[in-house]
This record gives structure tokens, sequence and C-alpha cells, in this order.
């Protein structure tokens, strides 16, 4: 049940029930037959996320991750059961929600069953006095903000992959949202969990905003990968939807110009739902679209704002980032945050790399301090271009009153198929040794899932070694999505 | 194998990078990743010969979809001309590579079987008499006659008020339902023979009140090079051309069929002919138009607990509307009526809306 388990030793076998008979019947009492899935057709469908490499393997139909059977819980007492059955069996057990995610963090890597969690896609309690809304787990991004939109509210958690991800699948790589620096990231607006132990006992912690309690349990479990256990309820926070919006752009004379602008309207405590920051590279794609011909020429690094709340916060938000942006060399480029707003959902141009013959590439994300910031981007870039990169460019996301985070999007192509892996390993080891060298953060929001085991023991180790001690006393069978997240 | 030509689009859906699953009624209302990229991943390895049409589930998985055009609205939506692809395009050949294998579904075999036994997809008796000549033709599709005869009464009652002498088609198959399923060879014999129920009757405006049926006269039939000679119309498209005025008194919402809405791309004639309804007060569901999420399948699909889901979750959200739903396809109030009890809802159709 612990081996990785292909397409090819599926069909090689001839046979389609890959549990044991017994387990099988077990898992069927808890959630009925129907609700179990064995066929090799489901096993595809469950066979990969969207890792970049995921779309080489589709290219060249290779399968090589197939997990056991597929389970579909439709309670967290089922969810209790199925983890007790798994556990007594040496079962690995993968959670999965909308399958979105980019560093196969719920591929079958051992073996083992998926526990789908979509079934569990409910509204359990809206407290519309303190705002908070208690969902299930399974319940797909874009409902949960549909959700709130229907009672009035906004959820204030926009992830692009809002319409394809779950509300579990937002908490466990501890993953943000495009407007997240007003209503912050996830771990910000998560109040309060519910989760399944690896020995099927339950975890529940009381949504409060704050307690001085010993330390914080939700935040052992955001961002844990399914490592640690099943999320199967989260309390969100929810926010009055805004009075009003607005969209500003610049131009900004030097990547280092437009960080500084966006360091000097934080640290007067305005939080600008949306601040994104484009080198010249990047920024020259939407400034040609907008013919904005003299930014390209000029190689303007972009930098954009959405305000949006209060009509009146919104308003003193415009006026601080215009003056910052000025203070900085900044030119009004109107448009440029309007565009992107009509676009950010669409991930199409990630996969123009994977359509090339030879083609590769990913979006990295990682995250520092402001006085590394620059420095992270022009390292990280440099070595990713002498590992072999065709094309690379950047742009920070999600700011903090003391640093933000660096989307370091890069494409080439390999000389033949079989450089494929290989040129795409070692851009990628590149780019983390960049992040490394300038003591960054190897992962923003993405998680670290199989993607970059390789590299997170080098990220604080120490603290590292934390995290390795509550696994092994949490999950001691190590059955909870084992490999991911260097564990 | 139509497939192993199609392996272009078949890739392009497949690596689709964030395939968006919120309005995915297999994702949003079963709970499972049966969508479409994850069915084009299998179909690709048919295609490529690594995977065979009889490996279990297989075959089945080419049915995970109801076709409503439902996702590539909101991928088109996301992503742009990227993603603008309607799974149909793919998948109905697939479906057809499947009923060639002999390994077509269930529910297939039994509509096939109806279709070829009584000359339509539910079994039941056709009227067995000549067509009536007339300049208007209103056609009873299968799934009228079968589940909802009220709306074919309503209908043809709202026709005699306006005045209008028309003849009624009331037998066979139109063929689109058939082909959508991958019955191919039946569903083009099936819609020649249509066709030559149509002509006799010698119209020249033809009125259907499934959208499906006026998808596949209007739109199917030239690309088969069947021509009707006449014009085809939705009974709202018609009754918004009369004028057809009625009177009502409450609150409704209403549910654009997937055919009507994203098909035919028909959202303001049921809306127009709403608004010609004295004491009505129409209130949109939050997914509307084009937008309007999908009640369940045109004629069948692999599980018959699924139907509930898909028909159940689209009832909730109109519920939050009004209480009394109003819809224009036949599919649509069968499938919600499945639900209509637990949802609290009344369905009807806006010919019987006019009809009183």
């Amino acid at each position: 049940m612990a081996q990785t388990l292909s397409l090819d030793d599926v069909l090689r076998r001839g046979d389609t029930i890959q549990v044991e008979p017994i387990i099988l019947t077990q898992l069927a009492t808890v959630v009925g037959e129907r609700n179990i899935a064995t066929t090799v057709a489901d096993m595809i469908a469950y066979s990969h996320d969207i890792m970049p490499s995921v779309f080489k393997w589709v290219r060249r139909d290779d399968v090589p991750y197939l997990p056991r059977l597929i389970i579909y819980p439709d309670s967290t007492e089922e969810v209790q059961e199925i983890v007790k059955i798994c556990s007594y069996y040496d079962i690995p057990v993968l959670a999965a929600g909308g399958t979105s995610g980019t560093i196969a963090g719920m591929v079958a890597s051992n073996g083992g069953i998926v526990v789908d969690m979509k079934r569990m896609n409910r509204v359990i309690e809206f407290n519309e006095y303190s705002m908070l809304m208690t969902v299930q787990p399974g319940m797909l991004g874009q409902d949960y903000e549909d959700q709130c939109n229907m009672r009035g509210y906004i959820g204030g958690h926009y992830p692009q992959s809002i319409r394809c991800s779950t509300v579990g699948g937002w908490v466990a790589p501890r993953g943000v949202g495009t407007f997240s620096t007003k209503y912050g990231k996830i771990e910000d607006i998560v109040q309060g969990l519910q989760v399944v132990l690896p020995d099927g006992s339950l975890m529940e912690t009381v949504p409060v905003p704050r307690a001085s309690c010993g330390p914080d349990v939700d935040q052992m479990f955001i961002g844990s990968e399914g490592t640690l256990g099943i999320i199967t309820q989260v309390t969100l926070r929810v926010w009055p939807k805004p009075e009003k919006v607005e969209w500003v752009g610049y131009g900004m004379p030097t990547f280092e110009a437009g960080i500084d602008a966006c360091r000097e309207i934080l640290i007067q405590d305005l939080y600008p739902a949306v601040m994104r920051h484009y080198d010249a590279l990047e920024a020259s794609h939407a400034f040609k679209d907008l013919g904005y011909n003299d930014a390209v020429e000029n190689e303007e690094a972009g930098l954009y704002f959405g305000c949006q709340g209060r009509s009146e916060l919104v308003d003193l938000e415009v006026k601080v980032i215009h003056e910052a942006c000025k203070a900085f060399g900044g030119v009004e480029r109107p448009g440029f945050g309007k565009r992107w707003f009509s676009q950010r959902y669409n991930t199409g141009y990630l996969k123009n790399a994977y359509m090339l013959p030879n083609g590769t590439g990913d979006a990295i994300e990682c995250a520092s301090n402001w006085h590394n910031l620059a420095a992270m981007h022009d390292e990280m870039r440099d070595r990713m271009y002498a590992a072999g990169a065709g094309e690379v460019f950047g742009h920070g996301s999600h700011f903090y009153p003391t640093g933000g985070n660096l989307y370091m999007i890069w494409s080439a192509v390999a000389d033949d198929e079989r450089e494929i892996e290989k040129l795409y390993w070692r851009v990628m080891d590149a780019a983390m040794e960049g992040v490394l060298a300038v003591g960054g953060a190897i992962g923003h929001h993405h998680g670290i899932g199989l993607n970059k085991g390789p590299w997170i023991h080098r990220y604080q180790p120490s603290a590292f070694k934390v995290v390795q001690k509550l696994k092994d006393a949490l999950d001691p069978k190590h059955i909870m999505n084992p490999g991911k997240l260097g564990l | 194998m139509r497939i192993a030509e199609m392996r272009a689009i078949l890739e392009n859906t497949a690596i689709d990078h964030v395939y968006y699953r919120t309005y995915d009624p297999m994702a949003r209302c079963i709970g499972r990743e049966y969508t479409p990229h994850r069915s084009a991943h299998i179909a690709l390895l048919v295609g490529a010969g690594k995977l065979g049409w009889d490996a279990s589930g297989v075959a089945e998985s080419m049915y995970w979809s109801i076709n409503s055009k439902i996702e590539q609205v909101w991928n088109l939506d996301c992503s742009g001309p990227l993603f603008d692809t309607d799974t149909g395009e793919w998948n109905r050949p697939a479906r057809a590579d499947v009923v060639d294998a002999g390994l077509a579904p269930d529910f297939v075999k039994e509509i096939e079987a109806n279709v070829k036994a009584k000359g339509n997809a539910f079994g039941v008796d056709d009227d067995k008499g000549a067509v009536g000549k007339a300049d208007v033709l209103y056609v009873v599709d299968d799934s009228t006659r079968a589940f909802n005869p009220e709306i074919a009464e309503a209908v043809q009652k709202v026709l005699k008020d306006q005045g209008v002498s028309f003849a009624v088609l009331a037998k066979g198959t139109d063929g689109w339902g058939l082909y959508d399923l991958g019955l191919f060879d039946l569903a083009e014999e099936k819609a020649k023979e249509f066709a030559g129920f149509v002509k006799e009757s010698g119209a020249k405006t033809v009125v259907a009140n499934c959208p499906a049926v006026v998808y596949s006269l209007r739109e199917w039939y030239p690309t088969m090079g069947l021509d009707l000679g006449a014009e085809v119309l939705h009974t709202t498209e018609y009754f918004a051309q009369l004028g057809v005025k009625g009177s009502y008194s409450g609150t409704v919402t209403f549910h654009d069929p997937s055919y009507l809405c994203r098909y035919l791309g028909v959202v303001d004639a049921p809306r127009t002919v709403l608004g010609n309804v004295s004491g009505l007060e129409l209130v949109e569901c939050f997914f509307t138009k084009d937008k309007a999420n999908p009640s369940g399948p045109l004629l069948g699909f692999i599980d018959e607990e699924y139907i509930d889901l898909i028909a159940g979750r689209c009832a909730e959200e109109l519920a939050l509307a009004a209480s009394t739903v109003i819809t224009a396809g036949p599919a649509s109030k069968r499938n919600l009526m499945r639900v209509a009890e637990a949802a609290n809802i009344n369905v009807m159709d806006i010919a019987e809306l006019l009809a009183g």
C-alpha cells in the first residue's frame, strides 16, 4: 500500500482493485460502496496536481503516480473512521481538495489512498455579528466567495486558483490571496480549525480572535500540507462589501524604486488591498498592451494598486500612493491595474512554455525583507540564467510592513526531450540557491510538497527539526501525506 | 478511432493549467474530480494506445460531463481564448468510439433501444399519423411527450389564444441528444427522418419548447446538409415576437436552460416574455443568463443520484431568489421537478405561466 504505483504497474497486473479486500470492506462500511472509487479511470483522475512537470508527463503519456483508491467522505466522523482504518493498516492518506496545487502536494508518491474532500462542501454557520463563516473544507473557493456575497459580505481571499481550489486547500499550504495586503493571508483570515489527527482523533480550536493560552495551535496546522492531519472544518473572517474601489498604476524608473515606494506606503500604516510590482521585463508585456511604448523604451518597472473599502480611506490611500510613487520617480500609467484585474485568474501564460516541443518553466514564489528584496530578485535571476533559463522575470505581489514576496517566472527550451526535466531541476536549484544566499524563504504561498522538498531542510534547519518532531509525535507511522513538506 | 486524430485538443484540455472546477457540476455538486480535463487526459491515453476503452471505468469516464458548456463559459471568462473549448468537441467523438467498441454505459444502451423500438429516446408511444400542413409547426420533443405533456398543452393553448394556425409534430426524435451520447449513426438516421417530418408540414416557421431541439434544427442540421427551409424558433423567441401577454400575481425567478442560454445565446427573449406578464415580479437568481448553473442532463446520465445532486444544487440557488421557478426547457423542468419538494420550489414552464 505504501509503494509508488504507476499506470504501467496497474495495467501489467491487469486488475483494478489495488487494496486488500478486507480493507476495502471496512472503508465501504464507513462511507458506503458508492463513495469509494477503484477504477483505473478514477486513479488517473487523481494522479496529479498541476506541478509544471505534470504537463510533461501528460504530453508523453506517462502516469507515474496512481493512488490505490479514492474515497469520498461526507462528514468529519467519516474522515475519522477512514483515518483510523488507514492508521491501523499503515496506509498512506492523501487529502485532496481542488487538486490545483503546483508543488506535487497531493500526488501518491508513496501509494496510499486519496480522501477527496469535495463532498464536504457545506456552510456550517454564518455568524453575521461576529462576521465569521464556518464551512467544510471541500467547498470550492469561488463557491465560498459566492456564499459570502449572497449574504452581503466578501471573503477577502482571492488566490489566482480561486475557481479551482478549495477552502481546505487554501489552508493546507498556507496560501495567500491577491488582495492579501488589506485582508491578510490565510493564516490571518482563519480563526478556527477542526482537524482529524493521524490516529483518527479530533482536534478543534475555539474560534476566538486571539488567546493567550499557549502556542497558537491553528498555526501549527496551517501550512502542514496534510502531513499532520486532515482539515475538516474552517472558520474564517469575512468583510463587508467595499464601498469604493480605485485602481492606480505607475511606471517606476527601477525595480528598487518601486520597492521603496511600496515600503513608504506600508510604513505609513496604509494597506491597499492589491499591491503588485513588476520588474521591467515583466512590466513591458502589459505596457505594450496598453500602448505605453515610452515606458517600454525606458525599461520602466511597473507598480499598481487596488484600493478598496470605506470611501475616505480609499481616497487617503490613493493620495499617499501617489505621493510615494512620485517621490521615487514614478510616472502615472492609468489602466495598468485594471488590466490585471480583468485577467486576474488567467494562468494561460504558464502553459505556453510547456506547449513548446522541449519547453519548460515555472513560477517560483519566495519571500524576504525590504533590505534584501531587490538583491534576491537579482540573485535569483542571474543564477537562473546561468543555469539555462531562457527568460526570467519577476514581480512582488504580497507586501508587509517589513518586506514582501517575489514571484520569479521563468521559461526555457531544452536541447532535446531527455534534457527537459534535468533543465527544470537545474534552474529550480539555481533559484533556490539564490533565495538561500540572501536569507530568504524558499516558499511564500504555494507550499513545499514534493517540489521544494530538496531544499526545505536547508531553510531554517533548526526550526525544521521542531516540525519534524511534531510530525513524529503526531504521526509516528508517517501515514499522512508521506514525503511532502520534506517529511 | 476518432480520438486518435484529436491529440491537440485533448492535450490542450488535459493540461489546462487551472481547470475551473467551481461551476463544473461534477466537482461542485457531486464532489468528484470527474472534470473534463481529467477525462481528456484519459482519452489522450486511449488515443495514444496506452490504455484501452475496456480498462475499468475508462469508457464511462467519457460520460462524466453533461456537456452544458458551463465550463466553457467560465474558462473563457477566466482565461480568454486559450481555453475556449467546448468539451463536446472531443468527448462526443470519444463517446462514439466507446459506442463503436460496444462499451456504451447502460443508460446509453437503454436510450438507443428505446429509439430503435419506439422512435424516441424515452420509449413513449408516438403519434403514428401524418404530420399536418401549416405555416407554423410546433415540435413536441420526446422529453416533453414522455415527462411533461402539460408543457405541450400550454404551448398549444397560447398559440391558439394568439390566433396562430399551426400543425403539431409529436413523433420521432431530432437526433441531437443521441449524437451527444455518441450514437452518431443512429443520430444521423433519426435527424434525416425528423427533417422529413418537418418538411412534410410545409412550415415556414418551426417552433419548439425544447431549446436543444432548436439548437439541433437551427445549428446542427445545416452541418449535415439538412435544409428545413424554415425559420426555427424557441417558444420564448416566438412568444416575444407575437407579443404574448399574460398575468400572474407574485414573485418568480427564471432558470436559463443550458441549451437556451449557452448553446443558442438566447437570454433576452424569456425576459421579454416575462416582462409582458402583468403582476409578475422577476427576481434574478445569483447565477443567471449564460452563467446559470445547469439543472442536469439532456437525456440521461451515468448515475441517477448524480442528477438529483446537480438539480438539487441548482434548485437551492434558485430558491434563494424565489420559490416559484419559471424555466423554458423540458429537460430543465424534468430535472428540477425531481428535487422541487426538497428545495421547496414550484417549477413551471414559461408556456404554462402564459397559459394561466
